[in-house]
């Protein structure tokens, strides 16, 4: 039994990752990219966990001596590096009074490395760093990495991992072997669901399509309300929809008492008018996130046209965006639903 | 021992072995056979096409024991040094860590001592635009007269960033990204040097990706060995590189322009659950509708496509099946997604969106059918009224039938020949003599010649041509012109005057190169419509339209309904009338 096969779905990304440590064509250099919460930084950490354990064949066992120093995060030759913030988040780190935490990756941690990358392995065979959301390193660190990311010391490997590898420079993704992750299938996410939050087949499959492929999601959904959550919306925007303009102001004043509280209430609006949609043009049923509210998709996509179902979404969208550049909540639900319900 | 990659392996040790940049080579290398090597190079270029190499090469050529030589052996002293990266008088520094003055300082000093052992001291700095400005400015006495030993090399991908002083003080070398057929040449001998066997199909995919880097390639091309056994297929070249087949792509497209929805969804669906990047399946979406556009446009644009013989006419076929302006839109849906897919929590919800928005919306007509259809009207109602006399004859209003929108070709364009037809009757039909002059498109209230004259008048003289645009033509010929103005108006004063009445006389003989008389008349409504009475009917015309269809748009509808209210105003501001 292998650490592998804790890891839900990527299987070919470890298997490519297996064949190369196998054969002997572990690169020095790895840009893991892919959405968040679909298992990049488990198959790094556990391909570490690999080119350093003791077992032969079940390598990684989680077992032996190295797995054990991994897991603590104690072995001198295997490093993670995260910005203060992520760190503080995952309480790696003491919180410093007084000083705010870097939401960036720190030169001052890359540097760190460099006494990492001056001498053999201590321990195991191999050196590894993996560095989380690489893409909070600005680009003067970036830049300062690249001669180190070329051509790294022997016995070294470098797993930058990141949900957007756009951000990172065309010549730091060049000096690395990109391995693409993709979402998790809808049936991978609602077996974890199953198991792990002990849901019922239907409503883990309805929250399993809701997490879109992100188990991390998925986790986080699976601990509130959230169909629940969807009903009162619906309903509310039913009203809204076809009610006077107090629904209206009602609706985006329940929905507004924070942006994270708006954001999420936008994304399951976006997911029901997605279903309004397919419902319209006539897509297979099996295809709805809200499999449970079949009958309601059905009956409210009849009094659309599929443009303005489109034209809605559209708006959803523009919205959400436009709480990046701090647009009040309730202003913003209040014009998004006023627009919806003229067009 | 670790393994060494193949962009690391496949370095070029010499020039020779260098791709793509033939022409910095040979500059090159006659600088060094001729002893013209200048103390300062500046090579700029993208990622991975050889700018570190050759400047490890070039530190070899002219340190080499049997040089400088364009062919340094690789095996003396020196060269083993410097392959090694520790050859005493080499330095490569890294720019981006050395970025300080002091470091600067540091080097200016040390530049001043001779070489230990060999001919040259040579400074490599890579990633040199990250050298901050004070910095730069440090460098630049010496830069500009280094002791005579003392050589030079920055290396940079982003040349922009360097200042003009520091720019002018090198050799410039800009390395060109390496085309993708050398790219797959090169490819294909080293797999052989490797023993290793990868489909034709598969070796392109890896080229076409790389996008001009070397580099990138043989990244690539690690990360598929790693992947395959034996012999790779270039199947399995797609998955280990995470790309889509692009026979998913011709297949999407079919479904688009057959408006196939939910294959389309199911599709997705497919994509999604077997964990497909969407990122990078859009973008390889895009590529393929690049090339459908480059086959719908362009005569031969092969040389711009570089795919398989065989996916070629599938492409060449593809494209066949939508016009241009077509392609150009699933080209601008799609391009929409990918930006939108950076910000959406939900990748897979952009793209069916995007997929279905392309089934859902029309396909555009062309702007240039549209202008030859407009032109073909317009030759028949001129040429029409060449032949009959115009439809004022119909009597009263001219009957706007609008119950056939199937009618055949011809019915179509009799709708749109009433559409163009003047809405108010023409008065009088009068005498008209051919003119010398063109005349302005068709208007058959008016004499041929009339707006023409009055457009020259208030050209030359405004105050007299605001006075003919209130005027009723009775007669415009070269012989004569003959107007009339509303009795004792103000615009009948103005033409007593006898200098406005000679300057217009003048205009008319200029206009018409004759003898042209002038004779002004008073007259009332009944003469015919003066110019500005035309304008303000057509304006009033199209006013009424717009005040019809924004009181029936759906929005003011809706708020009558809500709030019960009634259109009391409608203004049109400039901007929408025009």
């Amino acid at each position: 039994m292998s650490l592998y096969d804790d890891i839900i779905g990527q299987k070919r990304q470890i298997e490519q990752l297996e064949r190369a440590r196998r054969g002997g064509r572990v690169a020095h250099a790895y840009l893991f990219f892919g959405p968040a919460g679909v298992g990049k930084e488990r198959v790094a950490l556990a391909f570490a966990k690999a080119l350093n354990c003791e077992s032969e064949e079940n390598a990684p066992c989680g077992e032996c001596q190295s797995c054990e120093k991994i897991k603590k995060r104690v072995h001198p030759d295997v490093r993670l590096v995260a910005s203060e913030q992520e760190l503080l988040d995952r309480g790696l780190i003491e919180p410093e009074k007084g000083v705010r935490p870097s939401a960036q990756i720190k030169n001052a941690q890359l540097q760190e490395l460099s006494d990492l990358f001056r001498h053999r392995p201590y321990l195991g065979r191999w050196k590894v760093v993996v560095v989380i959301d690489a893409d909070l390193m600005n680009a003067n660190s970036q830049n300062r990495f690249l001669k180190t990311l070329e051509e790294p010391s022997a016995d070294s490997a470098i797993i930058l991992v990141t949900a957007h590898p756009e951000a990172l420079l065309p010549t730091v993704r060049s000096r690395c072997q990109a391995l693409a992750f993709g979402p998790l299938s809808t049936d991978l996410v609602s077996e974890f669901l199953k198991q792990e939050h002990a849901l019922d087949e239907e409503r883990a499959r309805v929250l399993a399509a809701m997490a879109q492929g992100s188990l991390q999601r998925a986790d986080a959904i699976a601990k509130g309300d959230v169909l629940e959550e969807r009903d009162g919306l619906v309903a509310g925007f039913s009203r809204a929809l076809g009610g006077d303009l107090a629904d209206v102001l009602a609706l985006a004043e329940e929905y507004s008492k924070g942006r994270d509280q708006a954001q999420d209430a936008l994304n399951l609006l976006e997911i029901w008018c997605r279903d309004l949609l397919f419902c319209k043009l006539g897509v297979s049923a099996k295809l709805l996130v809200n499999q449970d509210r079949r009958e309601m998709v059905a009956d409210q996509a009849a009094g659309f046209s599929s443009r303005r179902l489109l034209a809605w979404i559209e708006s959803i969208r523009r919205t959400r965006d436009g709480f990046w550049v701090n647009a009040n909540p309730k202003m913003a639900l209040e014009s998004l639903l006023l627009g919806m319900r003229t067009y | 021992m670790s393994y060494v990659v193949l962009a690391r392996r496949w370095r070029p040790a010499s020039f020779d072995e260098v791709i793509g940049q033939e022409g910095v080579v040979r500059t090159l290398k006659n600088a060094i056979q001729m002893d013209r090597v200048a103390h300062a190079y500046l090579f700029c270029g993208a990622r991975g096409v050889g700018k570190t190499s050759v400047a490890r090469i070039l530190a070899k050529a002219l340190n080499c024991e049997d040089g400088p030589t364009p062919k340094p052996d690789g095996s003396c002293t020196s060269c083993t040094e410097i392959t090694r990266g520790v050859s005493p008088d080499v330095f490569e520094i890294d720019g981006a860590s050395n970025t300080g003055v002091d470091d600067v300082r540091s080097l200016r000093e040390n530049s001043q001592y001779l070489p230990a052992r060999s001919r040259h001291k040579i400074y490599i700095i890579d990633e040199v635009h990250m050298l901050s400005t004070s910095a730069f400015n440090a460098l630049l006495k010496t830069l500009e007269e280094p002791p005579r030993h003392v050589k030079f090399i920055f290396a940079t991908t982003e040349p922009h960033k360097i200042p003009l002083t520091v720019l002018s003080r090198c050799q410039r070398f800009d390395f060109k990204r390496i085309p993708t057929d050398v790219i797959f040449k090169r490819l294909g001998e080293i797999l052989t040097d490797e023993k290793a066997e990868i489909e034709a199909g598969g070796v392109q995919a890896i080229a076409r990706e790389a996008a001009g880097s070397m580099r990138d390639a043989l990244s690539l091309t690690d990360q598929v060995l790693a992947f395959g056994g034996e012999k790779i297929t270039a199947a399995q070249v797609y998955a280990a590189l995470g790309l889509t087949q692009s026979g998913l792509f011709s297949e999407v497209i079919q479904q688009v322009i057959d408006n196939q929805p939910d294959k389309l969804m199911e599709l997705v669906k497919k994509l999604f659950d077997e964990g497909h990047n969407l990122k990078r399946f859009l973008e390889g979406l895009l590529w393929h509708i690049r090339h459908l556009i480059l086959y719908r446009t362009l005569k031969d644009p092969n040389s711009l496509i570089s795919v398989l013989e065989e996916e070629r006419r599938c492409l060449h076929e593809q494209a066949q099946h939508a016009g241009r302006l077509r392609w150009h839109q699933i080209f601008d849906v799609i391009a929409r997604a990918l930006d939108e897919l950076g910000r959406s929590p939900y990748p897979r919800l952009v793209v069916e969106t995007a997929l279905l928005r392309l089934s859902a919306i029309e396909p555009l007509v062309e702007v240039d059918d549209l202008v030859q259809q407009v032109q073909r009207l317009a030759s028949r109602l001129e040429s029409g009224e060449k032949i009959g006399p115009p439809r004022h004859g119909e009597g009263g209003k001219p009957s706007r039938g609008r119950s056939s929108p199937s009618g055949s070709g011809s019915q179509e364009r009799e709708k749109y020949a009433e559409a163009f037809q003047p809405r108010i009757p023409p008065q009088q039909e009068t005498e008209r003599k051919a003119s010398p002059q063109k005349s302005s498109p068709a208007d058959s209230r008016f004499p041929k010649g009339w707006k023409d004259l009055v457009a020259v008048v208030s050209k030359k003289k405004p105050s007299i041509g605001s006075v003919l645009n209130h005027a009723r033509p009775l007669e415009v010929s070269p012989e004569q012109v003959k107007i009339a103005l509303i009795p004792n108006s103000f615009f009948a004063d103005q033409m007593k005057n006898d200098r406005n009445k000679r300057d217009l006389q003048q205009i008319c003989r200029d206009f018409f190169r004759a003898d042209t008389r002038l004779v002004i008349e008073t007259a009332g409504e009944d003469a015919g419509p003066t110019l500005s009475e035309a304008r303000e009917q057509e304006r009033k015309q199209t006013e009424d339209g717009i005040k019809k269809d924004s009181t029936a748009h759906p929005a003011v509808q809706e708020a009558i309904r809500v709030f019960g209210a009634e259109v009391e105003q409608i203004k049109i501001s400039k901007g929408e009338n025009s």
